[in-house]
């Protein structure tokens, strides 16, 4: 028994491995942590690092010297420090204003006032004179995959009252709305017209010649 | 003296019938280009303000056995919006876009595609002259200009630019009378290919409805009201079934016109009380002109003057 304990204890002070159950054992009975002490000595002496002298009391006399040390207090000095930054630097000034209330609501103030005037500058650029409107390209008229803009040429694209703009806007609205319907019907025939074609030709062959539709001449 | 003369006139004669020849001679090789090659083809479309990607795959796929199948497959992916994506197998076109249900025609080609590139030259001969101009360079390729002048001064000319290697369309301008670009159709990467492109393979043996959208078997529309009094040069009136047109938004009367090559669409609506007004999408002429109760548009690729005409003679 007492050989086995002093297996593993010689083992584990060779830095081999130990188990919890004989780390407990070794932290409960005061002959192994001896036995152990006398392993760690034994060994230092062979690997040849002890030093001139062994002060094996060394952790009573570091206590010793502990208990005797005067106890000191911390203070406070942060108001000091910021004092001092304060003098030194405006910025510090200002950082130090800016902790203040008042001032935080007056710069919340100026950013939503800025904000304001960004929001209305940008309305007043993104809004055309009604004539602009009207005169410009219409970008409503898509077919796809073919189509796009359709840009007015000639004619009447000008002289409209500026008191009727606003109508007229409307009416140019639904204009494009039927041109677009009207280039995807176009889009239609075109893309059925072989079709239709070949369908006339097949209805040809098959009616006698009597029944011609009407062409529109 | 005389004889000499005559010789002369006759060997120029024939020197200028070759020389423009030579042009169709270079639009047939074209033409063949785009029905045979298998390719790659990124083009850009500019019309007005609006400039339109598009990616085109084109193979010829032939089926191994003893039977020379071709089936011709095609597709048109648009690059820069949600669009309709669109594909062909041999006379079947669809149109697939987000919402819709796949719409199945049946055509030779896909029509969003420049028509000149796909229309007989035998139709098209009627109406162009073909011209040889300069080799210039195009995306780094020598190319070829060929200009096709309208006879008739109402229709748009055609400048384009040939691959001088291999003959592919590289760009189509369509010019008014006065030589100003209306409309730019550009390649702007092209890769050819020694066989079918790989993106094309599914499309080959994919599932697809090869029944096309029914056109309503009833007679033509009735037009006993509106009549058209005339019609541009070279053109015949298309017979048509009831325009599809989805909103409450009536046609009163609806005509198609064709020259072979484009088409003119007429309408007759209620008048929405607006003065006459022309629009211009590219080289699609848009005009509006009202008349009593009616409003007349004239949609095609067509000169304002002749629209006008054209809308002046409904009755």
């Amino acid at each position: 028994m007492s050989s086995e304990k002093q297996d593993w204890l010689s083992a584990a002070s060779d830095n081999q491995g130990i188990s919890a159950q004989q780390l407990d054992s070794l932290l409960q009975d005061p002959d192994l942590q001896q036995q152990w002490l006398r392993y760690q000595m034994i060994g230092n002496v062979i690997r040849n690092e002890l030093p001139a002298q062994v002060d094996l009391q060394f952790a009573d006399n570091f206590a010793l010297l502990l208990e005797n040390e005067e106890s000191h207090q911390l203070q406070p000095e942060a108001e000091l420090q910021l004092a001092a930054v304060a003098a030194t630097s405006r910025f510090g000034k200002f950082k130090s204003a800016a902790n203040m209330p008042w001032i935080k609501t007056m710069l919340q103030g100026a950013i939503a006032a800025s904000v304001a005037i960004v929001a209305v500058v940008g309305v007043q650029q993104s809004q055309k004179s009604p004539d602009e409107a009207l005169t410009s390209p219409l970008p409503v008229l898509q077919t796809r995959p073919i189509g796009g803009v359709a840009t007015p040429v000639s004619l009447s694209q000008s002289s409209v009252d500026s008191r009727f703009a606003a109508q007229q806007q409307q009416l140019q609205l639904e204009q494009q709305r039927r041109l677009q319907e009207l280039m995807q019907a176009r889009q239609q025939q075109i893309r059925l017209l072989e079709q239709t074609a070949q369908q006339q030709q097949k209805n040809q062959q098959t009616q006698p010649v009597v029944e011609q539709p009407p062409r529109g001449q | 003296m005389p004889v000499l003369l005559l010789l002369l006139s006759c060997l120029l004669l024939s020197l200028s019938a070759a020389a423009s020849n030579d042009g169709w001679l270079q639009f047939e090789r074209s033409q063949q280009a785009v029905k045979k090659f298998n390719f790659d083809v990124t083009f850009v479309q500019m019309r007005s303000n609006q400039l339109n990607t598009f990616r085109w795959l084109h193979g010829v796929h032939q089926a191994a056995g003893s039977l020379p199948v071709q089936t011709e497959l095609e597709q048109l992916i648009p690059q820069d919006l949600a669009g309709t994506d669109t594909f062909r197998r041999n006379d079947r076109v669809y149109y697939s876009s987000p919402g819709n249900s796949l719409l199945v025609t049946v055509n030779q080609s896909i029509k969003e595609l420049p028509a000149i590139l796909f229309q007989s030259q035998n139709n098209i001969m009627k109406l162009y002259d073909a011209v040889l101009g300069s080799s210039t360079s195009l995306s780094g390729r020598t190319a070829q200009l060929l200009r096709l002048t309208a006879f008739n001064n109402g229709r748009f000319s055609y400048w384009l630019w040939l691959d001088g290697e291999t003959g592919f369309p590289l760009r189509v301008d369509t010019v008014d009378q006065n030589n100003e670009v209306l409309e730019r159709w550009m390649v702007v990467h092209m890769q050819l290919k020694p066989s079918l492109p790989q993106e094309l393979m599914g499309l080959l043996s994919a599932d697809l409805p090869t029944e096309p959208l029914q056109l309503p078997q009833n007679e033509p529309q009735q037009q006993v009201n509106f009549q058209l009094g005339w019609l541009p040069d070279g053109y015949q009136l298309v017979l048509q079934q009831q325009t599809p047109i989805a909103s409450n938004n009536t046609v009163l009367a609806s005509w198609l016109l064709t020259d072979g090559l484009h088409q003119i669409s007429v309408f007759v609506q209620p008048t929405a009380g607006l003065p006459a007004q022309a629009f211009r999408d590219g080289a699609t002429t848009l005009l509006v002109q009202p008349k009593q109760n009616i409003d007349v548009t004239v949609i095609g690729p067509l000169d304002v003057a002749v629209a006008n005409r054209l809308a002046d003679s409904v009755r």
